[in-house]
């Protein structure tokens, strides 16, 4: 293209729809570094408010139960997410189809009402409001991920691969364990990120379902900002923006090779 | 390995490798296979060959385990498998597909069963280091299977099975999806690989040709029943049943309204009307209706200067396609009574022209009568 040094108002748009998305983050970016209490005017360059941020129990507490929480979400999100979906997958049923939409409805349901269902759920079983709730909670809406993504990747696959492993004498489980997994390897990295971060980031569902001794570090920052905005949460927001940012970069990465792969 | 198949052939006669009992299989109303029983020998190359459809594959599977059947009985050397699962019976799998595991490389695909049996590293190495030197993948071990061609694929497909030292192999249309030469370099390929190793064989396929080449017998089949079975010699020359003689090969098939025996010599009377002689044979007995079969190769052209001392029963026809094959060509004729010939002329015999008129005889020992049975029969 020689469009160089010409006018052109589709780069113009493009960087303009980029600096819409962005603009409120870099800002937020910055001012974790601004030596002032005030987020209105920059004053200096300081790390100050990292170092608080360490030193500030409450936060680092919130921040270890979201990871825990999104931990142990993870786990059994792919557990049941990829059985589920080898059994979707595998067994034909007269109701496949209608099963199939019926995990899918999770995704487009606005999540203040997963929320309150939930909630109300919890309250009529008496189940006590804590690590356990939010964890279910999370799952519930991880697990349509999970699924989705594995079933596309299962879609993909060869059903004579695992015939051939039953042929040379593997086991039905065997198969699964040394042939099924490892085929559906992508995919389930995929997912996992997926669900990790949805986990980590969901305030909603969370809102409603967690305790006092649960609170995740959404929950927390979402109480603070009400008594004023304090420097540290902007630097809080960095380190989440980093991390999420590099496991979107790793899902990206993983795709590609997800692609690659698919040698059929 | 030891001695032609034929001798190893009558000699295991007695006790078979496979034998199938009233096999059957139906998937609800429609039935697959009609209840057949055959026996497989040990060493022998057997085919099933038959259109898309004709229950070759469901058979197969059948006899790996990846179908139950709906009646019947599979002894593998003696023992009933019938309700044994694909991972307990002494057989593999060539899979049309290859179904290599992506995620391991060449070596670690072709260990894999003998992983799954728990077979000794040693025992194990060597029994892979025999498979890809026979099988000819040296140098390729760490390869991944996704950067192999599909000739390579094939191999190490077949690498992975017979380091099991399966009873049976079964090939599940191996080569249909190599193009024509790979086909046949594979072909010989696979004759060397099983006069080698001595191991049953059982290959499905729809390819004729390839059926023909490879095979020690070959089981025709239509429709989910046998139509014949015997070695590729008898399958082309002496069909048993119409499909087989329209099935393999090509050939000129005609209805037989009537016959005629004078002096031992056996004529026929075909529907367009012409009586041809077929030489001394005997009539057959029973009242059942016939088609004469004549394969093109058993037609010869005698040429226009023949025409004064013409023989009795030539035929003469206008040439109205000719199909060149290298090594012959088809020409395709119609004569007189407007009836279409198909006729195999060698490539040492002098070229015609389309819209040429020619004379033809056949050959008596060439044409077949083939008894029509009734449809299921």
């Amino acid at each position: 293209m020689t469009l160089k040094n010409h006018f052109d108002p589709l780069k113009c748009w493009t960087w303009g729809v980029l600096l819409f998305l962005y603009f409120p983050i870099f800002v937020l970016i910055a001012y974790s570094f601004n030596d002032s209490k005030l987020n209105v005017v920059w004053k200096g360059f300081t790390f100050q408010w990292y170092h608080d941020l360490w030193r500030h129990e409450p936060l680092m507490q919130s921040a270890r139960n979201s990871l825990w929480i999104a931990s142990v979400t993870t786990f059994f999100s792919l557990i049941l997410g990829v059985g589920s979906s080898w059994f979707f997958h595998r067994y034909r049923h007269p109701f496949q189809k209608g099963l199939k939409k019926m995990i899918m409805i999770p995704l487009a349901l606005p999540e203040i009402l997963l929320g309150i269902g939930l909630l109300v759920f919890f309250a009529a079983i008496q189940f006590p409001l804590g690590f356990t709730s939010v964890i279910i909670a999370h799952i519930t809406f991880c697990l349509p991920f999970v699924i989705l993504i594995v079933l596309a990747r299962l879609s993909g696959m060869d059903p004579s691969i695992e015939e051939a492993a039953l042929d040379l004498g593997a086991t039905p489980l065997q198969a699964f364990f040394r042939v099924i997994l490892p085929y559906l390897g992508p995919a389930v990295i995929s997912s996992a990120l997926i669900t990790f971060t949805l986990s980590l980031d969901d305030f909603i569902v969370t809102y409603f379902t967690t305790g006092p001794q649960s609170q995740t570090l959404p929950i927390r920052i979402f109480g603070m900002t009400k008594v004023g905005l304090n420097p540290i949460i902007n630097a809080l927001s960095t380190i989440f923006i980093l991390v999420t940012g590099l496991i979107l970069i790793f899902i990206f990465w993983n795709k590609g090779t997800l692609n690659n792969r698919s040698d059929k | 390995m030891n001695g032609d198949p034929k001798e190893k052939y009558e000699m295991k006669k007695s006790d078979p490798m496979v034998r199938i009992q009233d096999l059957q299989k139906s998937f609800g109303d429609f039935t697959a296979l009609h209840p057949l029983t055959l026996d497989i020998f040990a060493g022998e190359f057997l085919t099933f060959l038959g259109p898309s459809g004709c229950g070759k594959t469901t058979l197969l599977r059948m006899i790996s385990g990846f179908e139950e059947p709906t009646g019947g009985t599979i002894y593998l050397d003696g023992v009933d498998v019938t309700s044994f699962p694909p991972h307990r019976r002494d057989v593999n799998q060539v899979f049309q597909s290859y179904a290599l595991f992506p995620h391991l490389n060449v070596q670690e695909n072709i260990e894999f069963g003998l992983k799954m049996k728990k077979i000794s590293k040693s025992e194990s190495k060597s029994r892979v280091e025999q498979a890809i030197q026979l099988i000819q993948l040296q140098g390729m071990e760490r390869r991944k299977t996704t950067e192999l061609s599909g000739g390579q694929k094939q191999r190490v497909a077949m690498a992975r099975a017979i380091v099991c030292r399966p009873k049976v192999l079964l090939l599940d249309e191996p080569l249909s999806a190599l193009d024509a030469q790979l086909r046949h370099q594979m072909q010989v390929e696979l004759k060397r690989i099983q006069s080698q190793l001595g191991i049953t064989f059982v290959f499905v396929t729809h390819d004729q040709e390839e059926a023909l080449a490879m095979s020690d017998r070959i089981l025709v089949m239509n429709r989910g029943s046998v139509e014949q079975i015997g070695t590729s010699f008898e399958i082309y020359h002496q069909p048993a049943t119409p499909f087989v003689a329209s099935f393999i090969g090509s050939s000129n098939r005609m209805a037989v309204i009537e016959m005629r025996s004078d002096e031992g010599k056996l004529k026929v009377r075909v529907d367009s009307g012409r009586w041809i002689s077929l030489g001394k044979r005997e009539e057959p007995k029973s009242g059942a209706k016939f088609i004469l079969s004549v394969r093109p190769e058993g037609i010869e052209v005698v040429g226009e200067e023949s025409k004064e001392e013409s023989i009795e029963e030539s035929i003469e026809g206008r040439v109205i396609q000719i199909l060149f094959r290298g090594d012959q060509s088809h020409l395709f004729v119609r004569d007189l009574l407007g009836v279409e010939w198909r006729i195999a002329q060698s490539a040492r015999q002098r070229p015609y022209r389309v819209g040429e008129l020619i004379r033809f005889t056949i050959t008596p020992l060439a044409a077949i009568l083939i008894e029509e049975r009734n449809k299921g029969g």
